[in-house]
């Protein structure tokens, strides 16, 4: 038996950064939430903007409005084309992109050191002042609508949305983050326009800057490109009911597929909630490394699924706790009772010391190795603040992680393993 | 280049729920960054190397600011090395190392996942590869745990079986993927009957079916050999530390001549040819194969890289511009170029309307045959060249990313090629440009994806 080396790794990961290498955050006239952190062993510089337009934020009717919104953001801007934004981009070897997700919208670029003033220049007259010319927005429109059609095609994405429309039902999480193309066909450019000046204003929005620049020299371009942005009004947070189930539920939908795609899953906390901690911990301990529960007990003792995995999201309101599996049909019955026993073993008896410690060491090592790169950290940083978790958050994730004793483990594994959702893709019969 | 696809978590929270929304050609970015790294980044003053007594080669770079040590251990044998009739042993051999007998609280991957680092393998045409990446402090135990999983090969029927059908399982969810059977199929009319790169990695399901432990151990100690790896180390780590533990390890191992390797340079340029498969989707899969340089051809793989960026580098890439901007009639193209120890593929794709796909073929014949007439323009080349070395830049951000470039080149010519390589990026003349553009310029080997039913004859499109 050997003596796993944790105290040397919690002390290093608890230590976190030094105070020099800390973010540093701040807030401009017109209330856009800058974080920057320099870091000089890079050249690559990452900025970050996200903006608090979560999927509730869309009108009646319109969903998909954000997405279709940001695949125009750098397709050309008040003051020119998207081809000439591009070009200005790649003459200094940036790129940038626009993603979303359900809590947000995000647009980003990767710059070399010496292209940073263009980059941001480029980045922020794209968000300020899309043009959204109507050519334009035709073109993307369609793009956007077969990205739509595509989505649903892959079993992962349709099993997740089957899932989180049985959990969620009405709630903005149980929507599709792309819209329908029957929605997105009833978006006009007027629409656009008015969800643009309403929406992606300055007070909703955090730009970060992470990598090799200074803060002084990062700060005055911030100042200089953003500094016109309008304040707009920061958004009213609407109370959302709450994630209650009153019966396990379960949904089954068929696509042309070989495999049977399983979720089950529960309500789970938002991020920095109550057992929030904890269940990051058991997330871990299912679904963390080679010598997880969910590997071993699935996959080599009862040799059930092709792969199995955990998942919990951090998400601006109540997330959710999954499990995913990949398995032949006829073996459904079996993954599901012997899921189920996974969860109750857990509720019913506390993890031992060991494998509690290897489920930490294996939740922060991941962390840590997935934050290296200057766009994780900037986007990490972005989301903290837009979480109003605030840059102090990473500090806090470790201490939250490793002071979580096997007693709040098993008593959130009691409280949230309870009735769940079940949500199956077959093969088409 | 391929990761590992056992028992992978689920990407978690940030991937989960965020849906890029793909601007640019990821493929062809993962290639064109794969085969390149920074010269600053990787400058040749920063890495050490040596040989040890029993030929085992040792690159360190040491970078005391950081915080993390990413280790590669290269075995400089691939599924280019498969026995004839047993294609997929190399990858398969790589899954049960990797895999262990019967994993165990004590195992290799294990005792790194328990203070918190990351151990993966990998196969690739030329090479495989093992690696790990752990905080500071934790070397030996890294370069112990793969060790242990390289040179002590537990094999038994039982785990052949399961990784048999892991591996069966994994090319079966590959071949719902159109863009990987399109590049299976490239690779198979390029090469096929000429060189073994034609074999896909997995193998085929028929010959990877009649491995046995005795062919697996067979081409352990046949390439498995001290003379014929290396072990790359990046991050906070001095020099003499790393060479100890490499020598505590790795230094028993006694040396043996390797099996070589005897066979012709696929022609350049091929003979031309045309290959049409179904597909489930609604989009046809395009693409024009052709042989390109190998690595010891340096600016021609230079050459090919930059040819590659003015194609479909990016939204102004000719090829996004023609086919995705004017004409509308392609989702989505790039290009495929992965340097190789021999000559690689240079494959230019794709994905369009199945009703376009003679439109889409001619557009890309004439951009072919426009750069094997006229030299780019300077301005554009300049943008090629920026874009390039950012990518090396970006693609290099972190240990575990240069400790896999060094290793990369260090597998099939030289951890210097990774320093080198951009100076020839900056320095590649024009004409250079244009005769390897020629290469591309002539009769390309088709391979083409088409939803079933679709077919129409041509004089109708």
């Amino acid at each position: 038996m050997t003596r796993w080396p944790l105290a040397a790794l919690a002390l290093i990961l608890l230590a976190g950064p030094a105070e020099a290498d800390r973010a540093k955050r701040l807030t401009l006239p017109n209330g856009l939430r800058v974080v920057l952190k320099p870091n000089w062993s890079t050249d690559v510089v990452a900025i970050d903007l996200l903006l608090d337009v979560p999927a509730q934020d869309e009108p009646e009717g319109r969903g998909g409005i954000r997405y279709l919104a940001q695949r125009l953001l750098l397709r050309g801007n008040a003051s020119e084309s998207g081809e000439s934004v591009t070009q200005r981009l790649a003459e200094v070897g940036a790129i940038a992109d626009t993603t979303l997700g359900l809590d947000y919208v995000e647009a980003y670029a990767l710059t070399p050191a010496d292209g940073f003033e263009v980059a941001l220049r480029a980045l922020a007259d794209s968000i300020l002042r899309p043009a959204f010319a109507p050519e334009e927005v035709e073109k993307q429109r369609v793009g956007a609508q077969a990205a739509a059609r595509g989505a649903r095609e892959e079993p992962f994405q349709e099993t997740y949305l089957a899932f989180r429309e049985a959990l969620y039902g009405p709630h903005p999480y149980g929507g599709l983050t792309l819209g329908s193309p029957n929605t997105l066909a009833s978006i006009s450019r007027e629409d656009l326009v008015i969800f643009h000046r309403q929406h992606y204003v300055a007070s909703r929005a955090v730009v970060a800057v992470c990598g090799g620049v200074g803060e002084a020299r990062a700060l005055n371009a911030v100042r200089e490109a953003f500094g016109d942005w309008q304040e707009g009004w920061p958004r009213v947070k609407e109370e959302l009911p709450p994630v209650l189930l009153s019966c396990s539920e379960a949904a089954a939908r068929e696509r042309p597929q070989r495999q049977a795609h399983v979720m089950i899953g529960f309500p789970a906390p938002a991020v920095g909630g109550e057992g929030y901690y904890a269940l990051q911990v058991l997330d871990s301990v299912l679904g963390g490394g080679s010598r997880a529960r969910l590997p071993r007990k699935l996959r080599e003792q009862l040799g059930l699924v092709y792969s199995v995995s955990s998942f919990y999201p951090t998400l601006a309101e109540e997330s959710h706790f999954g499990v995913y599996a990949v398995t032949e049909p006829e073996h459904l019955e079996a993954v599901k009772a012997a899921l189920l026993e996974v969860f109750a073993d857990l509720a019913e008896r506390p993890v031992p010391g060991e494998e509690l410690a290897r489920a930490k060491a294996y939740l922060l090592g991941s962390y840590a190795l997935s934050h290296q790169r200057a766009k994780e950290q900037a986007y990490a940083l972005a989301w903290y603040e837009i979480l109003g978790l605030g840059v102090e958050f990473e500090q806090q994730y470790r201490e939250g992680v490793l002071t979580v004793t096997p007693a709040q483990m098993q008593e959130t594994a009691r409280s949230v393993f309870q009735r769940f959702v079940l949500a199956v893709t077959l093969p088409t019969t | 280049m391929r990761g590992k696809a056992v028992v992978v978590r689920l990407p978690k929270v940030l991937h989960l729920l965020r849906l890029p929304l793909a601007v640019v050609s990821l493929s062809l970015w993962v290639n064109l960054v794969a085969s390149t790294a920074p010269a600053a980044l990787l400058d040749p003053r920063g890495v050490q190397s040596e040989t040890l007594p029993n030929g085992l080669r040792l690159v360190v770079a040491p970078e005391p600011e950081a915080e993390a040590i990413s280790v590669q251990v290269i075995v400089k044998a691939g599924s280019a090395d498969d026995p004839p009739g047993r294609t997929g042993t190399a990858h398969l051999l790589e899954h049960m190392l990797w895999a262990g007998k019967s994993p165990s609280e004590n195992g290799p991957r294990a005792r790194v996942e328990r203070v918190g680092g990351m151990l993966e393998a990998g196969t690739l045409r030329d090479y495989t590869r093992f690696y790990a990446t752990v905080a500071s402090g934790y070397l030996d135990l890294a370069l112990e745990a793969l060790g242990e999983i390289v040179l002590e090969p537990d094999l038994d029927e039982a785990a052949l079986v399961r990784e048999q059908e892991v591996i069966l399982d994994e090319s079966a969810g590959r071949s719902e993927n159109p863009q990987a059977v399109l590049n299976a199929m490239a690779f198979a009319e390029l090469y096929g009957g000429l060189h073994p790169y034609a074999n896909p990695i997995e193998g085929k399901p028929d010959d990877l079916q009649g491995i046995g432990l005795a062919q697996l151990a067979l081409f352990h100690r046949s390439w498995y050999l001290p003379n014929n790896m290396a072990v790359v180390v990046v991050g906070d780590v001095q020099f003499e530390a790393a060479r100890g533990t490499v020598n505590r390890v790795f230094g028993r191992l006694a040396p043996a001549p390797t099996p070589g390797r005897t066979r012709p340079a696929p022609p350049r340029p091929a003979t031309g040819g045309e290959r049409i498969a179904p597909t489930a989707g609604r989009e046809a899969y395009v693409m024009a194969a052709f042989v390109g340089p190998e690595v010891a051809e340096h600016y021609q793989v230079c050459a090919s890289d930059l040819l590659a960026t003015v194609l479909a580098g990016g939204p102004l890439g000719r090829l996004d511009l023609e086919l995705k901007e004017k004409r509308g009639i392609a989702s989505d193209v790039g290009v495929e170029f992965l340097t190789q120890r021999e000559r690689a593929l240079f494959g230019v794709w794709a994905v369009c309307d199945p009703e376009r796909i003679s439109e889409v073929k001619q557009v890309i014949q004439a951009e072919l045959a426009r750069l094997g007439a006229e030299p780019v323009p300077p301005a554009e080349l300049a943008t090629a060249r920026r874009l390039l070395a950012a990518g090396y830049v970006f693609a290099n951000e972190t240990p575990a990313d240069r400790a896999t470039t060094l290793g990369f080149y260090e597998a099939i010519d030289s951890y210097r090629t990774a320093s080198y390589y951009l100076s020839w990026v900056a320095h590649a003349d024009p004409t250079t440009l244009t005769e390897v553009a020629r290469w591309y310029a002539g009769e390309p080997v088709w391979v083409i994806l088409r939803p079933a039913g679709t077919h129409r004859p041509e004089a109708v499109q």
